[in-house]
């Protein structure tokens, strides 16, 4: 009877360890939210945007939030003697009539959140290039850095926008730099 | 040479006999002169299409880059401010892609496009620091450094636009601070 226990034993442990395994192996997927279907998705030389909605909402029946307008995104480098190039868009601009906007993010891909810009009984969210004169301070880098031998880094960046009915709007694009030639 | 040899060459060059008529009379309908054609007639050269109206591909615009100002903000920096009054392109019905500016053979500033028609850049988003130069360098003696710059604009379907320029500075050069000698 006793011998029956043993392999019982390292059967039941093996079992676990494999279920244990696999948890953190689901764990470490880069996780979309799954809450957000994607409604509306244009994309055009390595830019794209979207519009989503909550997971199991009749966005038939909805206004839409429109698709971010984010033109001319810029990244200047004001003095060449310097490893500094500053990252702005000429303006940020959305709607989600009749429903209010809540906020508009900005993040970019390299260091996370670098603007929020909240709602307030809005139906419609501006923000100009002038409500942040200097833009976003970054490295420009060497030359090629970004894999265009003729310019620095590039940075990936985020736009987001979130309306009172759950509607969300992003948009995905990527800001070429001026290299830094000491 | 052996009597099965010799059948087989024979069948075999009745099968490709048979081969190339087959061909032939494939090919006859394409051969086929249209009534009132001579055979000389069908043999000569062809006479050319009838020209195509060119495809008008919709022109990028020349690119809008008034005022190209050289500013001295601050004397005895030696720094001069070059800026525009603003920058504007128009892709038609195509998307802008790109416009960088280059100052001295060097880029300074690249604008991406996020699926727009045109491109607008206002004056404080183009502002480029460049040495203003003593008096004369640039050639005149009232003046400082000359900067050259170029402009370009590219849009989605790969056309074209740029700017060649030239700016003058104000002349200005770095102060200098004569430190008193100190001895011990």
């Amino acid at each position: 009877m006793r011998k029956i226990f043993i392999p019982l034993i390292i059967a039941g442990l093996l079992l676990v360890s494999t279920f244990a395994a696999l948890q953190v192996a689901r764990g470490q997927e880069i996780s979309t939210p799954k809450s957000e279907v994607v409604i509306n998705s244009e994309s055009l030389d390595g830019n794209t945007r979207q519009v989503s909605a909550p997971e199991g909402a009749d966005a038939s029946n909805q206004p839409l939030i429109g698709f971010i307008d984010s033109p001319t995104a810029a990244c200047v480098q004001p003095d060449p003697t310097k490893d500094e190039c500053f990252l702005n868009w000429y303006y940020m601009s959305v709607s989600a009539d009749p429903n209010y906007m809540i906020t508009m993010t900005v993040a970019l891909n390299d260091f996370g959140f670098v603007g929020r810009y909240n709602g307030f009984f809005q139906t419609s969210m501006y923000v100009p290039y002038n409500m942040n004169p200097d833009g976003y301070k970054v490295t420009c880098g060497a030359l090629g850095s970004s894999g265009d031998p003729k310019w620095g880094k590039a940075y990936a960046y985020t736009i987001r926008a979130r309306d009172s009915a759950g509607l969300g709007s992003a948009n995905y694009g990527t800001s070429f730099c001026p290299a830094y030639t000491p | 040479m052996s009597h099965r040899f010799r059948i087989s060459l024979l069948i075999f060059t009745i099968f490709a006999g048979l081969f190339l008529a087959w061909g032939v009379v494939q090919a006859a309908p394409a051969l086929q002169a249209s009534p009132g054609e001579t055979g000389l007639a069908m043999l000569a050269t062809p006479p050319p299409l009838p020209e195509q109206p060119a495809k008008e591909l919709p022109d990028i615009s020349f690119i809008d880059s008034p005022s190209a100002s050289c500013t001295l903000p601050r004397e005895n920096t030696g720094v001069c401010l070059l800026t525009w009054s603003y920058l504007y392109v128009d892709g038609g019905s195509n998307n802008i892609i790109t416009m960088t500016v280059g100052i001295d053979d060097k880029a300074r500033a690249r604008y991406d496009g996020f699926f727009q028609t045109s491109m607008y850049v206002p004056s404080e988003m183009t502002s480029f620091r460049v040495p203003c130069g003593a008096p004369g360098v640039g050639g005149d003696p009232n003046w400082g450094a000359n900067h050259n710059y170029v402009i370009r604009a590219r849009d989605s379907a790969g056309l074209k636009a740029a700017n060649y320029g030239t700016a003058t500075c104000p002349a200005d050069i770095p102060a200098r601070n004569f430190l008193p000698l100190l001895t011990r």
